[in-house]
């Protein structure tokens, strides 16, 4: 019960107050190009802002909702708040914190395994930023001199990786796994034959990836209660 | 010879204004690692446990790393390198920012990467960059704790049902983003086959670790299953 009351009393409260305050800050500190951009007197055309804000932001506004919610049960609160503000969620966040929990032989989305993919979230942190610096001060012209097969390649990464996740999701909740992920393939394929045009254009590429991520976990848990 | 809005966006005053947001990214790693490291034992992670957690989402997190500084490119070219660095290592991903920023310079009648690129134009990618990414922060700032809260409802603390419902998002999540790089259906597609590999590998090394345990599958298997499928889909690249 003392491993409970640590997790809950201490570490989550800690998370959820620094978490929500450095989030909230990060909603002001993004906004320092446009203000540096002002204070040189240079402003965005207003009529063309509000142009293409109302192509962007009604396409997004569905995944702002989604991507918190399907990715929170594998990130867990700290990794929520630390994903979110980084970025860079399912192709590097996720994977990291996972597999940070896994080889440390601990059950993901338990107290345990919030821990380890606290440490495996904030080290891939760690990671791109610094590769991201790297790349930028090396420049364009560093990367720009890879052969063009090299960059095709490295874009197979992320299938790749993608995958390798699958397989571990699967391995995790065998019978979960055999049973949804042909339904995952079929969903998709409804959604390329059009049958969720009906929803329009907005919800049709949302609600595909809604029903497969929101209809295993209601299985699972379905699943995992009745065997209690 | 450089384009006249890139010197803007790549004068020094720029990266200054990005600095601060990038710093926060590292200061919120670096204060949630502190804090898990210091009572991750009173939870019941042994120091080790920790160790090798940290190795190993160190070594995984190297090739998706250079994925990401790959398509960094593509939006240094196009917004200059503060705004890229900025835009890539705080709340943004390549496959929205790049996108974001083509539609703000459309919509100011200019082209990215093009000498008729004015800088009120690329005020607009860096406002729309900006206004545009807000939903994610906003919602994971006020609602993470909730969603605590609404997990703890729905398993109604039966550990079973916690994993369940982690192995249900992963399966649903990365099983639909699986589909989407394999169908429709092509025996030549470099990236369905890269994922079948990867699948493959995987698979494979689950099975070895469940028998033996082997540390080093279980350190290094997504980075192997990563690059072997990469291998593998690269025989398939036209």
């Amino acid at each position: 019960m003392e491993e409970k009351n640590v997790f809950r009393g201490e570490f989550l409260p800690y998370i959820i107050k620094w978490g929500r305050g450095t989030n909230l800050l990060g909603i002001l500190l993004v906004f320092g190009p446009c203000i540096y951009l002002a204070m040189r007197g240079i402003w965005p055309e207003w009529g063309a802002f509000w142009g293409a804000f109302a192509i962007q932001f009604p396409m997004l506004i569905t995944v702002y909702i989604r991507e918190p919610i399907s990715y929170f049960t594998m990130l867990g609160v700290p990794g929520t708040y630390m994903a979110f503000l980084s970025g860079n969620i399912s192709n590097l966040r996720v994977p990291a914190s996972s597999i940070a929990t896994k080889s440390a032989g601990i059950e993901e989305g338990t107290d345990k395994g919030t821990i380890t993919a606290t440490i495996g979230c904030a080290v891939s942190t760690l990671v791109s930023t610094a590769f991201l610096t790297i790349g930028v001060i090396a420049g364009a012209a560093v990367l720009n001199a890879l052969p063009p097969i090299v960059t095709s390649a490295l874009n197979l990464l992320l299938p790749a990786l993608f995958a390798a996740l699958l397989a571990n999701y699967i391995f995790m909740n065998p019978k979960l796994g055999i049973i949804w992920t042909p339904i995952t393939f079929l969903i998709y394929w409804m959604y390329l034959k059009g049958m969720f045009n009906f929803a329009g254009p907005i919800m049709a590429s949302s609600l595909p990836p809604l029903i497969c991520a929101f209809g295993a976990m209601a299985l699972g848990v379905v699943m995992a209660k009745k065997k209690a | 010879m450089e384009l006249e809005y890139l010197k803007t966006a790549n004068s020094l005053g720029m990266w200054i204004s990005c600095i601060p947001a990038v710093l926060l990214v590292l200061y919120q790693a670096w204060i949630f690692f502190r804090k898990a490291w210091t009572l991750g034992p009173a939870v019941g992670v042994t120091t080790e446990q920790m160790k090798e957690a940290a190795r190993s989402s160190f070594f995984a997190s190297l090739g998706p790393s250079i994925v990401i500084v790959s398509g960094m490119v593509s939006l240094l070219a196009s917004v200059g390198g503060p705004l890229a660095w900025m835009r890539l290592a705080f709340i943004g991903s390549v496959m929205y920012e790049l996108p974001a920023a083509d539609r703000a310079a459309t919509a100011a009648g200019c082209q990215l990467g093009t000498n008729n690129m004015t800088p009120e134009a690329f005020a607009n990618c860096a406002w729309i960059m900006t206004t545009c990414c807000l939903g994610w922060i906003l919602v994971s700032a006020l609602f993470t704790d909730k969603m605590e809260t609404f997990r703890d409802k729905v398993t109604g603390g039966n550990m079973d049902a916690v994993v369940a419902l982690t192995a249900g998002g992963g399966v649903g999540g990365f099983g639909y983003m699986v589909a989407q790089r394999m169908m429709p259906f092509n025996a030549a597609s470099a990236n369905m086959w890269s994922a079948i590999a990867g699948f493959i590998i995987m698979c494979l090394l689950n099975v070895y670790i469940n028998k033996t345990h082997a540390k080093w599958a279980q350190q290094f298997g997504m980075t192997i299953a990563m690059f072997g499928g990469m291998i593998v889909g690269a025989f398939f690249l036209k």
